[in-house]
C-alpha cells in the first residue's frame, strides 16, 4: 500500500507542476509583448523599445538619468511622448527632451540635446490621450495659431482632469521663402536658438528647388509665445504672414479620463471652430 | 544546569557581542563620511560620468587623476576636477595643463586624449570650487567674450573662466570658398568642446566649458580668414553665454565673485561645492 501512495503523490505533485508549468508559459506568451520594465542605457535602445511598444499601442513612463548639452545634470521623471528611428522624445518637468547619446551607431538628423547615463521605462497602459487634428490657418506671426490653440486648451480644461498639451505645426509663407532666400534670415542660427530655448523640435526644411517651411514638433504649448517673440525678433514683418499647416495637438492627461468626462471633452473641443477630428487613443500614432 | 551549559550561554553572549559590534561598525562606517577612491581603469566614459554625477549630486568634492594617452600621440598624466561629464566625453581642468577633453572618440577634432587609468578621489568639499552665471546676449558682443572675465582676475583664488555659448557668423555670401574643415582645424587648436556647423550663409560655432581668451581668438581668427578670402562678414550673433568659474576651494570669496558676476548683467548665479 505504501509504495502505492507514494507513486499516486507523485503523480499528482508531477500533474499540478504540468498545469503550472502550461499556466505559466500561457501567461508569459500572452504578456510577452505587452508589458516592458528595465533600465536602458543607449538611446538607441531606448527608442527601438519605444517604437517596439509605441506601434502596438502602448506607452512608456519612467524616469531619465542624464546629462543636457548645457552641461546640467537631468534627473526627473517623465514619459515618452514620440520616438524617432533613433531619438526618443522624453516628456519631463514641462520640457520636451531629445534624447540619444552621442556613441550611438545609427542617428537621426535631430539635434542632440540629452545624452542619458540612465533610462528607467515602464510600460503603462493604463492610459487615455487625446490627438487634436485642425485645419490649416493663416497667421499673423504665430497669434492666430496661439490663439486656436488656447480655445481647444481651454476645451480639454473642462473635463476637469490635469493635462500637458503638446503642439506639431509646419509654417510656410511667400514672404519667408523670400526673406530666406534673400538673406535676411540667419536661418540655421534661427533654428539653433529655438531649440535651445523652447521644448521639442524647430527644424528649417527647405532647397533651391523646393519651397522653405518650418517644422514644429512636439512643443509644450506654453514655449508658443516664446517661439513668436523668437521669430518676431528675426523675421522681417512682411515675412510674418504665413500659413500654418499639419497642426496636431498631442493632449496627455495626469489620469484616464472617466467615460463622462471624455464624453465633456469631446464635445468641447469638438465644437472649437477649425477642428478638424479629435480622437482618444492610448498612444499618439496619427 | 551544569558546567557545559554555562560555557555554551557565555559562548553565546561573547557571540552576540561580536556580532553586535560587527553591525554597530557597518554601519558606522556607512554614516561617517569619508574619503572614497574610485580606480577606474580603461577609457570607460560611461562609468566615469555616471561616479562623478552620483557623487557630485550628493554634494561631494571629485579630484581626478587621469592617466592616458595623447590624442598626437604619448602619454600623460593629469590632476584636476571635473567641469562636464557625459556619457562619452570628459572635461578635467588641471590647474598646471589647463582644460582638457578626454574622451574614447578618436574622430572628434576636440579631444584632447583618451584616458587608460582614472583614480577618482571623493571627499568632503573644503569650499566654494565652481560658480555657475548666465550672462545675457544683449550684454556684451560675441567677439569681446574674453572681457567677460577680465573682471575676475582680481580676485585670488580664480583659477579659470570658461565660456559656454553658440556664435553665429552671418555672412553676406553662402561660404563656397573656406572649406569647413578648415574651420574645423581652426578650432581644434582652442581648448574645450567646440562644434563648428557650416551650412548656407551662416556657420555656427558651438562652444563648452572653453578658456574666455580661447573663444575670442577663435572667433578673431575664423572673421580674419573668411575677410581675408573675400568672404564679407554681415555679423555675429551670440545667444545667452553661460559662465563656469573654477576657483581654490580655500582662498575664494564666493559672495564677492557672484557679486562681480552680478555687476556684469550675470544672472541665475549658482555656488557649488562639488566638484
Amino acid at each position: 500500500m505504501e509504495p502505492d501512495r507514494a507513486s499516486r503523490l507523485l503523480g499528482v505533485a508531477l500533474d499540478i507542476l504540468v498545469v503550472t508549468a502550461t499556466v505559466g508559459v500561457a501567461y508569459m506568451k500572452v504578456n510577452a509583448h505587452s508589458y516592458y520594465r528595465g533600465d536602458v542605457r543607449s538611446g538607441q535602445s531606448a527608442a527601438y523599445i519605444a517604437n517596439f511598444y509605441r506601434s502596438r499601442g502602448y506607452s512608456l513612463r519612467g524616469g531619465i538619468l542624464g546629462v543636457h548639452v548645457n552641461g546640467t545634470l537631468i534627473n526627473s521623471t517623465g514619459f515618452v511622448l514620440d520616438s524617432a528611428r533613433a531619438t526618443i522624445y522624453f516628456s519631463a518637468g514641462g520640457d520636451v527632451f531629445l534624447v540619444y547619446s552621442s556613441d550611438q551607431k545609427v542617428r537621426d538628423p535631430l539635434p542632440q540635446e540629452v545624452d542619458p547615463l540612465k533610462l528607467a521605462l515602464k510600460v503603462d497602459r493604463n492610459v487615455d490621450r487625446l490627438l487634436v487634428s485642425l485645419d490649416p490657418l493663416w497667421t499673423d506671426g504665430l497669434d492666430d495659431l496661439i490663439s486656436r490653440v488656447g480655445e481647444v486648451a481651454g476645451a480639454v480644461s473642462s473635463g476637469g482632469v490635469g493635462y500637458e498639451l503638446f503642439v506639431s505645426f509646419k509654417l510656410h509663407g511667400g514672404g519667408l521663402s523670400e526673406a530666406i532666400r534673400g538673406n535676411e534670415v540667419p536661418i540655421y542660427w534661427l533654428q539653433s536658438e529655438v531649440n535651445e530655448e523652447c521644448s521639442g523640435l524647430f527644424l528649417f526644411v527647405g532647397s533651391t528647388v523646393a519651397p522653405f517651411y518650418l517644422v514644429v514638433e512636439n512643443m509644450n504649448w506654453k514655449d508658443l509665445t516664446k517661439l513668436d517673440s523668437i521669430l518676431r525678433a528675426w523675421l522681417p514683418a512682411d515675412a510674418r504672414e504665413m500659413l500654418a499647416y499639419d497642426i496636431r495637438v498631442k493632449v496627455v492627461f495626469d489620469r484616464p479620463p472617466s467615460p463622462g468626462e471624455k464624453s465633456a471633452i469631446y464635445g468641447a473641443v469638438s465644437s472649437v471652430e477649425g477642428v478638424r477630428y479629435a480622437k482618444f487613443m492610448v498612444e499618439f500614432k496619427g | 544546569m551544569g558546567e557545559g551549559g554555562a560555557k555554551r550561554r557565555a559562548l553565546g553572549l561573547v557571540l552576540d557581542i561580536v556580532v553586535l559590534s560587527v553591525a554597530v561598525g557597518v554601519a558606522y562606517a556607512a554614516v561617517t563620511p569619508r574619503d572614497r577612491y574610485f580606480d577606474i581603469r580603461g577609457a570607460n566614459m560611461v562609468g566615469i560620468a555616471a561616479t562623478y554625477h552620483s557623487s557630485a549630486s550628493r554634494g561631494y568634492a571629485v579630484e581626478l587623476e587621469v592617466e592616458g594617452a595623447w590624442y598626437a600621440g604619448g602619454s600623460f598624466k593629469a590632476i584636476g576636477r571635473v567641469v562636464y561629464a557625459d556619457s562619452k566625453r570628459l572635461v578635467l581642468f588641471d590647474p598646471q595643463r589647463g582644460v582638457l577633453v578626454l574622451s574614447d572618440e578618436f574622430d572628434r577634432p576636440y579631444v584632447n586624449g583618451v584616458p587608460s587609468r582614472i583614480l577618482m578621489r571623493i571627499e568632503q568639499p573644503s569650499g566654494v570650487v565652481r560658480i555657475d552665471a548666465l550672462v545675457p546676449s544683449e550684454t556684451i558682443g560675441p567677439d569681446s567674450l574674453e572681457s567677460l572675465c577680465t573682471i575676475l582676475e582680481r580676485f585670488e583664488g580664480v583659477e579659470a573662466c570658461l565660456v559656454s555659448a553658440t556664435v553665429g557668423v552671418w555672412m553676406e555670401e553662402s561660404n563656397v570658398t573656406i572649406p569647413a574643415s578648415l574651420i574645423q582645424d581652426v578650432a581644434a587648436g582652442q581648448g574645450g568642446i567646440i562644434e563648428v556647423e557650416t551650412a548656407g550663409n551662416e556657420i555656427l560655432v558651438k562652444m563648452r566649458f572653453v578658456p574666455a581668451e580661447d573663444s575670442s581668438t577663435l572667433l578673431r581668427r575664423i572673421v580674419e580668414i573668411l575677410e581675408r578670402e573675400g568672404v564679407a562678414v554681415k555679423g555675429l550673433i551670440s545667444g545667452p553665454i553661460q559662465l563656469t568659474v573654477l576657483t581654490d576651494p580655500v582662498r575664494v570669496d564666493a559672495d564677492a565673485v557672484g557679486g562681480s558676476l552680478r555687476e556684469i548683467g550675470g544672472e541665475r548665479i549658482r555656488v557649488r561645492r562639488e566638484g
